[in-house]
């Protein structure tokens, strides 16, 4: 039936017939997520508002809600917002309340995710076309203030013009202006948030110029910059030395991270690393406010006012009280409301007074609008506001010409407020933008996946796009999956998505760009296909393959192609360039035969030299290992401890005693095995643990803290095998051991990665896992947040922290079952003296759980989950009771960060 | 026994000293190096440290109590706990201990890599000395001859 009625509309028949409710409601459905849904909305909505005046009274609800869904899926967002304000008014049941709550939380982010659309681009005229086109040969001849002139000229005249606003950016550029650059940067990026390069330039000139206050800009135009393009690895780590200047140390950690996992290296990236390890947090300073400009009526004004506003005074007197008032202060806005309630004219005197100033007039007409005045009232105002250029007057016009049915006037001040230095309301902009023109058919999900991805949560950009990558998918799909996988640094699964992508031209060309990074030899044709379409990026990409390949010649000329076609930013040169100069070096050196054969020897002995080192220094040493595998704390921790413990604490302690107890020192330090032997296994065990973790340690005897401590052990082992003799080594080895070995394993347990959770990083975890609930029916009821301080620090790795929220989270909304549920963070001392700091979430079930029958769980999912993992971070499991409405609260304690 | 430049020291020879742990490690490493000097008597949990106190001039804790059987732990008022206190079980039985008007001399072996926390625990349940797992058996047995003269000081 539905197919039918699909067709018979796609036909264009006007009067299919679906009989009862529940086919209209399958219909609109079912249409709802039709690609061509957009070409049919009037009509469709037009059969479905039939169906809505046929539903009976019972199912009328039902119906609508489908309505307002197919409102939302044809961008008509405030019609549905209007449709659903109706129905929550009808006292629907829990589960439809449900539904309502679903679809305006799924309409909300569907408008936040239309913000990042860019403005439409105003009409331009070609003669200001080829004006353009001069300006920029000017600054291209290196006449940058000729240009500059030119572009002021256009931006002028075309406010939202993007392409007169970039030249004006780079002019400025050229002139050193940097602080103007920012400004007209800051509008371009508004009048078009896809701009990636200028959210990149923006990003680099307020980190470098910008200092603390304008750190947060700096980060955020990054941000952008990066979930645009992330192939620009190198702004992460502008982004590690933003949070390092702000005292965000974990931050800069985790942005380290990302460089790395993107295929970044090099010692700028070692020294930041070093740096955020260095460093403890430091609160940042509060962003300076502007104030408007003071009009202070004068103190016998204000009580004239006062007098004329009291219950007593008849309106007759108050008038001329008001009339008093503002012939002392002219400019007394609220006054002059005031006046305007009781003779519905505005003071003439009044207007005079601020004539010249936008902010006043602004003011005086929302007063006077909210006494009751008519748009033509008011209107002049702001007309005066717009003259004197006071941008948020602007604003205010196109919400009155909306509310007059003048949309396009509406419209052209939107823009010209989009295009404004700093606009205050943007966003409502945007809205109202949305409300006046016709819905767009912009591609949501990739929209919504770049929101997630600002909000540095990758994992939920992919749940947005659907499906992981698989042939057939739409290639757009696919590219947008790629492009996720990019930001992850997961650059195997990004390779993958854009070769199911290709040939598609943007799949190409992101596919070399990532291929450049990471040689990907599985994508050779692929590549080979972008070079033959210009893409010069392929050309390195191509390089790398026959570099790893050891294909020098074919090397060769791929880097000159590559190097001749590539644009100056292109990540790849500098690396390209080393390339070729090496190349270069060893093919002149190889020229000789004679030589080469020397060469050849001596290489071969060097290749061994090389082999042999690599067999004693390959791998990483434990400490730099957490810090790149922070997942391998826990058993590093149970590996150190069981060392300090077993060994030190009850054999290596009575080292000290060889003189007099000589035969039972080396009973203590050789049976039931030798000591060293116990070391050397509990590293083993760990290098196991770190190679699985795809991280290699070290080989035991050059491992900086284990290989020493085995060297003394075994040397005090083979000491005491002796008869007698040796007793000053020995007394030199347990002073090592004292000095130095057991410092040096407890400085391991100070490298625990830190995790800080702060209210932003809590809500973005909660909305993670309130997507995850509503997508599968689940009841959800936003929980109420208490935070200790600004923010608490876990010494957990932060997707283990992330993992037992969420679970913790889940099971307090499934007890709760749509009743009340708390989220507490915070630190106390327990009384065995430890820092704790402890994550609760609380719901108000009567239902009960107990320690006990936690324990007893299968591991694996749910509490059980939560429970092996806060142990596997040392920490332990707690039930406590809550005021109400809440009862109970479960919950993971863990030992405070070392300081 | 002699210390240092081959003194006597007064009061220490034949103390008896309680170890409270989980094994055996500690007692038995004791006795068999310092044996013929002190005598050591061993505590596997609270219930039984508080039987053998009359006698003991010191007590010699160990911190973690894994083993031990859960139902036998206690909190710091020396009531039964939840099995996530094991891993501090000896502060604890000290507290309770404490609480009960015990105020001998207490050597807590642990690491506790906080100096501050360490710094508190000595202040709050003195007299006491965190002995880290470093510390090799002849300075334990310095600090333990030397707290006979400590109580005298007090």
């Amino acid at each position: 039936m539905i197919a039918l009625l699909a067709a018979l509309l796609a036909a264009g028949v006007a009067e299919p017939k679906p009989r009862g409710w529940l086919e209209y409601a399958n219909l609109a459905d079912r249409l709802s997520e039709a690609p061509d849904r957009w070409d049919r909305a009037s009509q469709t909505l037009l059969l479905l508002s039939r169906g809505l005046a046929l539903a009976p009274a019972g199912r009328k609800l039902d119906l609508a809600l489908r309505v307002a869904n197919f409102e939302r899926s044809v961008g008509r967002t405030a019609q549905a917002r209007e449709r659903l304000l109706a129905l929550s008014a009808l006292k629907p049941g829990a589960e439809q309340a449900r539904r309502i709550r679903e679809l305006q939380d799924r309409i909300d982010d569907e408008e936040r995710a239309r913000f990042l659309v860019d403005w439409p681009e105003p009409a331009v005229a070609p003669a200001q076309e080829a004006e353009l086109q001069a300006a920029r040969q000017q600054l291209a001849q290196g006449e940058a203030q000729k240009a500059l002139a030119a572009a002021d000229a256009l931006s002028l005249q075309l406010p939202a013009w993007r392409a007169a606003r970039e030249l004006r950016a780079r002019a400025l550029d050229e002139l050193g202006r940097i602080d103007q650059e920012a400004r007209e940067l800051r509008i371009l990026t508004q009048l078009a948030p896809s701009q990636a390069q200028a959210w990149r330039r923006l990003g680099e000139i307020l980190a470098e110029q910008g200092g603390l206050l304008e750190a947060d800009r700096a980060d955020e135009a990054l941000r952008q910059a990066l979930a645009l393009e992330p192939a620009w690895t190198q702004l992460w780590l502008l982004r590690a030395k933003l949070a390092l200047r702000q005292g965000r140390a974990q931050d800069a950690l985790r942005a380290l991270d990302r460089f790395e996992h993107a295929g970044g290296s090099g010692a700028e990236a070692a020294r930041l690393l070093a740096v955020a390890r260095a460093q403890a947090g430091l609160p940042g300073p509060a962003a300076a406010e502007t104030l408007p400009p003071r009009r202070e009526p004068s103190p016998q004004a204000r009580a004239l006012f006062q007098q004329a506003g009291a219950v007593s005074t008849p309106p007759q007197s108050a008038k001329d009280l008001l009339t008093a008032a503002l012939s002392d202060s002219p400019a007394f806005v609220e006054a002059a409301a005031a006046l305007f309630a009781l003779t519905s004219a505005i003071p003439e005197s009044t207007v005079q007074a601020l004539q010249g100033d936008g902010p006043g007039l602004l003011e005086l007409a929302a007063q006077v609008r909210r006494a009751g005045g008519s748009p033509e009232a008011v209107s002049p105002l702001l007309d005066r506001a717009v003259a004197l250029g006071f941008p948020e007057a602007r604003f205010a016009r196109a919400s009155l010409r909306a509310g007059q049915a003048d949309g396009p006037g509406a419209l052209d001040d939107l823009l010209a407020y989009a295009a404004a230095p700093q606009p205050q309301h943007l966003e409502e902009a945007r809205a109202l933008r949305a409300r006046l023109e016709e819905p767009l058919r912009y591609d949501l999900p990739a929209l919504q996946a770049r929101l997630r991805l600002l909000e540095d949560r990758p994992e939920a950009a992919l749940s947005t796009l659907g499906p992981d990558c698989a042939a057939g998918a739409p290639a757009a799909r696919l590219i947008a999956l790629g492009e996720v996988h990019e930001f992850s640094g997961e650059l195997p699964q990004a390779v993958a998505c854009y070769r199911l992508a290709a040939p598609e031209a943007e799949a190409l060309q992101r596919l070399a760009l990532v291929a450049g990074r990471s040689p990907a030899p599985g994508a050779e044709a692929e590549l080979r296909q972008a070079a033959a379409l210009g893409i010069a990026a392929a050309h390195w990409a191509l390089a790398r393959i026959d570099l790893q390949s050891a294909r020098s010649s074919d090397a060769l000329l791929q880097i000159d192609q590559f190097l001749a076609a590539a644009p100056p930013g292109d990540p790849g040169l500098a690396d390209a360039r080393a390339a070729r100069e090496q190349l270069l070096k060893s093919s002149t050196a190889a020229a000789g035969s004679k030589l080469r054969a020397r060469t050849g020897a001596a290489l071969g002995a060097a290749a061994l030299l090389l082999a042999f080192f690599a067999f004693f220094w390959a791998g990483a040493p434990l400490e730099s290992a957490l810090r790149k595998a922070p997942l391998l704390f826990p058993q590093a921790a149970r590996a150190v401890g069981e060392v300090r413990h077993d060994v030190i604490k009850h054999r290596a302690s009575v080292l000290g005693m060889a003189r007099e107890h000589r035969e039972d020192v080396a009973r203590s330090l050789l049976s039931p095995k030798p000591a060293s032997q116990a070391v050397a296994q509990q590293y083993q065990a760990l290098r196991k643990a770190a190679r699985a973790q795809g991280l290699p340690l070290r080989r035991l005897r050059r491992e900086p803290i284990f290989g020493p401590l085995v060297r003394d052990l075994s040397r005090a082992e083979a000491l005491l095998r002796a008869p007698a003799g040796g007793e000053d080594e020995l007394l030199g080895i347990d002073q090592r051991i004292r000095e130095v070995h057991s410092p040096r394993l407890a400085a391991l347990l100070r490298l625990s990665p830190r995790t800080r959770l702060d209210a932003g990083a809590l809500s973005g975890w909660i909305r993670d896992v309130e997507v995850e609930m509503r997508r599968g029916g689940a009841p959800w009821k936003d929980p109420s947040i208490l935070l200790q301080g600004r923010s608490v620090e876990f010494a957990v790795e932060r997707s283990a922290l992330s993992l037992i929220f969420a679970n913790l989270l889940r099971n307090a909304q499934a007890a709760a079952a749509g009743g009340e549920v708390i989220v507490r963070l915070g630190e106390e001392r327990d009384a065995a003296g430890r820092n704790l700091t402890v994550l609760l979430v609380g719901d108000s079930s009567v239902s009960t759980v107990s320690l006990a029958s936690i324990e007893e769980r299968q591991s694996g999912r749910g509490l059980a989950l939560v429970r092996d993992l806060t142990r596997e971070w040392q920490g332990h499991l707690v039930i406590r009771a809550e005021e109400p409405p809440w009862k109970k609260a479960v919950g993971a304690c863990f030992p405070a960060p070392p300081a | 026994m002699e210390e240092g430049r081959g003194r006597l020291l007064p009061g220490a020879a034949g103390m008896t000293l309680l170890v409270c742990e989980d094994g055996a490690e500690y007692t038995e490493r004791f006795q068999r190096f310092l044996g013929a000097e002190f005598r050591f008597l061993r505590a596997a949990h609270f219930a039984e440290a508080v039987q053998l106190l009359p006698g003991v001039r010191a007590l010699l804790l160990d911190l973690d109590f894994r083993r031990t059987d859960p139902a036998l732990l206690v909190d710091e008022s020396g009531a039964p706990a939840a099995r996530d206190t094991a891993e501090v079980q000896g502060i604890l039985i000290l507290r309770a201990l404490r609480s009960r008007g015990v105020t001998l001399p207490a050597l807590l072996f642990a690491d506790l890599d906080d100096d501050a926390r360490a710094a508190r625990l000595v202040a709050d349940l003195a007299p006491l000395q965190i002995v880290p797992s470093g510390e090799g058996l002849a300075r334990i047995a310095q600090r333990l001859r030397a707290l006979p003269d400590q109580q005298r000081e007090r």
